[in-house]
C-alpha cells in the first residue's frame, strides 16, 4: 500500500500474480469445503459434490492458468473511495436500525459531502426531496413498504 | 375476416392505449435507471392486472417488457453504465460513441433497431409460433447442456479482452450459483445454516452490485482524480441518424432479430444472451470489425436487435406450450393464471380471441415504444443529464430502495452492497463482469440439464455426441474457440513481424 503525498491518494499495487493466486486460493478452499458443505449420496451420478467439484476445479486450475498467462501485468486498486463505502455500509446500517426516510435524510448530506457538493440549496432539497419522492413513489404509489428500522418497529 | 376485425375493433379501445403508453413510459423509465431491472418493473405492475380482462392484462405487461428491454440501453449509451442485462453489450459500443459526441445518433440507432427487431419477433410469433416451439420441444437434457456451454463460450469471447479471462469469469459466475440447493436431490450446499441463501444467492441485488454500485464506486474513483465533471451525459443528443445510415445495416438488423426470435424461442435463455451472441455475429461477420467496441454503430444495432428480437419470441414457449423462457414470461405465465388462462395449447383453439388480441397488442406495444421513445429521450435524458455529485447519491438511494422491494429484505440489500465492493475490484483487475451474471444466471439450467444427461446415459458422456442438435452446438463452440485463438496467433505473429521490421 501506498500514500501518495501529492494527490492524497491510497493506492494498492496489485499484480495478476497476486490477484491469480488469491482467486486459486479460493476455488481450492472451497474444494476442499465440498466434503463438508455439500452432502453425499450412494450414486455418483446424482452427487451433489458432483457438479461443485467440476467448476470449482476448474476455477482453480484456470486461475492459475491467469497468474501465468497475465504475470506481466499490474494493477492500481484506489483505495482513496473508502468515505464512499464506509457511506454505503453506514446507510445500510442506518436504515436497519432508524428505517428509510432518517437514515436517507441523514446519509444525502453525507454522500453530497463525498461528491464536494457545496451549493446548501442543492444540499438541502437533495436531501429533503429524495426521499420524499422516493418514499411517495414506492409506498403510495407502488405500495411497497420501505424499511421502518428496528427502533419504530 | 369478420371475426379478427370484430377482435381488432375490441382491442383498439381508449383503455388499451392508455395502458400500453403507461406501461411502454413506466417500463422505460424503470430500464432506462441502471439497478432497477425489467423483472422488477414487470413485477411491480402486476398487482394492476387484478383489475384488467386477459387482453389488457398481457398488453400492459408486454408494453412494460418491451420498453424496459430498449429502456436499458439508454443509460447504457449515456452514462456507460446498461439499465439491464440485456443492454450490457450496447454499453460496449454505445458508451464510446457518447463520448464522441454521436449520442444522439446512439440513441437513435438503438431505438430503430429495437423496433425493427420487435416487428420482427412479433410475425415470428404469429408466424412460427407452433413450428419453433416444436423444434425446441426436442432439446433435450444433452441438447441444453450444449446450448448453455455455447453461449457461455460465446459470451465469455465476446464480453472480454482475452478468452482466459472472459471463461474464468464465467467459471466464477458458474461456482456462486453452487450455493444453494442441489436441483436433484435437494441437499443445501455452501449454506452453512443459512436460510437465506437455500435458493441461492439472489440474482438482482448481485446484478445491482455488480453493475450499479461498483459503477458508482468507479466513478467517484475517477471524479477524485479528476475532479468535478458537470454532466454525466455525454454530449451530442442533436447528433442526428440518417435513415441511409440505419439501412446500411439492414443485413445485421434481420440477422440479429433472427438470433434473437431464436434464442426467445428456446426456454433458459433470455435477452442478455441474445444480445451478445448478435453482438459476436455481427462482429465475426463485419467489414469493419476493429470498429467493434470503440463506437460501432453496426455493433449497437446488432446488441439492440438481438435483444429486442427476443420479446415477442419469448411468448413462443408460454403461449404454445406454456413453458416460461425467463424470469418475465414467468411473471407473464402467472398473470394468466390469475386470469383464469392455463397456457398451452389448448389455448389457441379455446381462446383464439385473448391469443389474437395479444397479437395485436404487441403491435401496439411496438409502435407506442417508437413514439414514446422519440419523444422521451429528450426527457430521459435531463434525467440522467445533472451533475455527477447529485445524480449517483440519488442512484445509490434508488439502488437500495429497489434491491430491498424485491423481497423486503435487508439480506438482498447487504448482497448488493457486497457485489458492489467485488464488482470495484473486478474491474479494476480488468476482470469483465458480464460473463459472471450469465455464468451465475446460466448455472442452475446448466447443472441441472448436464445431471439429467448423464442420469439418463447411466454417466456415459457418449449422450453430449449423440443427435445432431448436440453435434452442432459441439462443432460450434470448437470452431468459435479455434478461431478466436488462431485469431490471437495470428496478431502476435503480426505484432513479431512488425517489431522486427523496426
Amino acid at each position: 500500500m501506498k500514500i501518495n503525498g501529492l494527490d492524497k491518494r491510497i493506492t494498492i499495487s496489485l499484480s495478476n500474480i497476486q490477484a491469480g493466486l488469491i482467486l486459486a486460493g479460493l476455488f481450492l478452499a472451497a474444494v476442499i469445503l465440498v466434503q463438508w458443505c455439500v452432502p453425499v449420496t450412494r450414486s455418483y451420478l446424482t452427487s451433489p459434490q458432483l457438479y461443485p467439484y467440476v467448476v470449482l476445479i476448474s476455477g482453480t486450475i484456470l486461475s492459475l492458468l491467469f497468474t501465468y498467462v497475465f504475470k506481466r501485468n499490474r494493477y492500481e486498486l484506489d483505495l482513496t473511495i473508502w468515505p464512499l463505502v464506509l457511506g454505503s455500509v453506514l446507510y445500510y446500517l442506518c436504515m436497519m436500525f432508524f428505517g428509510f426516510l432518517i437514515s436517507t435524510f441523514i446519509l444525502m448530506f453525507y454522500f453530497l459531502f463525498c461528491w464536494k457538493i457545496k451549493n446548501k440549496k442543492i444540499i438541502i432539497l437533495t436531501a429533503i426531496l429524495t426521499p420524499a419522492i422516493v418514499y411517495l413513489v414506492f409506498t403510495v404509489f407502488l405500495r411497497v413498504s420501505l424499511p421502518l428500522g428496528r427502533l419504530f418497529r | 375476416m369478420e371475426n379478427i376485425l370484430s377482435i381488432i375493433s375490441a382491442t383498439f379501445t381508449i383503455k388499451i392505449i392508455i395502458l400500453i403508453f403507461a406501461g411502454s413510459l413506466f417500463g422505460m423509465i424503470l430500464g432506462a435507471i441502471p439497478g432497477l431491472t425489467v423483472t422488477l418493473a414487470v413485477a411491480i405492475v402486476i398487482p394492476v392486472t387484478f383489475y384488467l380482462n386477459p387482453v389488457e392484462a398481457m398488453a400492459l405487461l408486454i408494453s412494460v417488457y418491451k420498453s424496459g428491454i430498449y429502456g436499458g440501453s439508454i443509460s447504457a449509451i449515456l452514462i456507460g453504465t446498461p439499465g439491464t442485462p440485456a443492454s450490457a453489450a450496447t454499453m460496449l459500443d454505445g458508451y464510446p460513441l457518447a463520448k464522441k459526441g454521436l449520442a444522439g445518433k446512439a440513441l437513435n440507432m438503438a431505438l430503430y433497431s429495437s423496433v425493427f427487431a420487435d416487428l420482427v419477433s412479433n410475425f415470428a410469433l404469429i408466424l412460427l409460433a407452433a413450428q419453433i416451439a416444436k423444434f425446441a420441444l426436442k432439446f433435450g437434457p444433452a441438447e441444453n447442456t450444449m446450448l448453455v456451454l455455447f453461449s457461455l463460450v460465446v459470451v465469455s469471447l465476446v464480453a472480454s479482452s482475452h478468452l482466459l479471462k472472459g471463461i474464468l469469469a464465467s467459471i466464477i459466475g458458474l461456482s456462486l450459483s453452487i450455493v444453494a440447493m442441489d436441483p436433484v436431490t435437494g441437499a443445501a450446499r455452501f449454506t452453512f445454516g443459512s436460510i437465506n441463501v437455500l435458493c441461492g444467492i439472489p440474482l438482482i441485488p448481485m446484478l445491482i452490485g455488480l453493475f450499479a454500485i461498483s459503477e458508482i464506486y468507479l466513478e467517484y474513483s475517477a471524479f477524485l482524480k479528476q475532479g468535478n465533471v458537470k454532466s454525466l451525459v455525454e454530449k451530442g443528443q442533436k447528433s442526428i441518424l440518417k435513415l441511409k445510415e440505419f439501412f446500411k445495416y439492414l443485413p445485421t438488423l434481420i440477422k440479429s432479430s433472427l438470433i434473437g426470435v431464436f434464442i426467445g424461442a428456446l426456454p433458459g435463455s433470455g435477452a442478455a444472451t441474445a444480445a451478445f451472441l448478435s453482438y459476436s455475429e455481427a462482429k465475426r461477420s463485419s467489414k469493419k470489425p476493429e470498429e467493434f467496441g470503440q463506437g460501432s454503430l453496426e455493433g449497437i444495432a446488432a446488441c439492440e436487435a438481438g435483444n429486442n428480437g427476443v420479446c415477442g419470441a419469448t411468448l413462443i414457449p408460454l403461449l404454445t406450450l406454456g413453458i416460461p423462457g425467463d424470469s418475465i414470461t414467468a411473471i407473464m405465465f402467472g398473470a394468466l393464471v390469475l386470469q383464469g388462462i392455463t397456457p398451452g395449447p389448448l389455448v389457441f383453439t379455446q381462446q383464439g380471441r385473448i391469443i389474437t388480441g395479444i397479437y395485436i397488442t404487441l403491435f401496439m406495444a411496438s409502435l407506442c415504444m417508437l413514439i414514446l421513445g422519440k419523444i422521451a429521450i429528450k426527457y430521459l435524458v435531463k434525467i440522467l443529464d445533472v451533475r455527477k455529485g447529485i445524480l449517483f447519491p440519488v442512484i445509490m438511494v434508488i439502488c437500495f430502495v429497489g434491491t430491498y422491494a424485491i423481497n423486503n429484505s435487508m439480506y438482498d440489500v447487504l448482497v448488493m452492497l457486497m457485489a458492489g465492493i467485488v464488482g470495484y475490484i473486478f474491474k479494476i483487475l480488468d476482470m469483465p463482469v458480464a460473463p459472471i451474471i450469465i455464468g451465475f444466471i446460466l448455472g442452475p439450467l446448466l447443472e441441472t440439464s448436464l445431471l439429467q444427461a448423464l442420469i439418463v446415459s447411466s454417466g456415459s458422456l457418449g449422450i453430449f455426441f449423440a443427435s445432431p442438435i448436440t453435434l452442432v452446438f459441439t462443432g460450434l463452440i470448437i470452431i468459435t474457440i479455434s478461431f478466436f485463438i488462431f485469431r490471437g496467433i495470428k496478431a502476435k505473429v503480426l505484432k513479431g513481424i512488425d517489431k522486427s521490421k523496426k
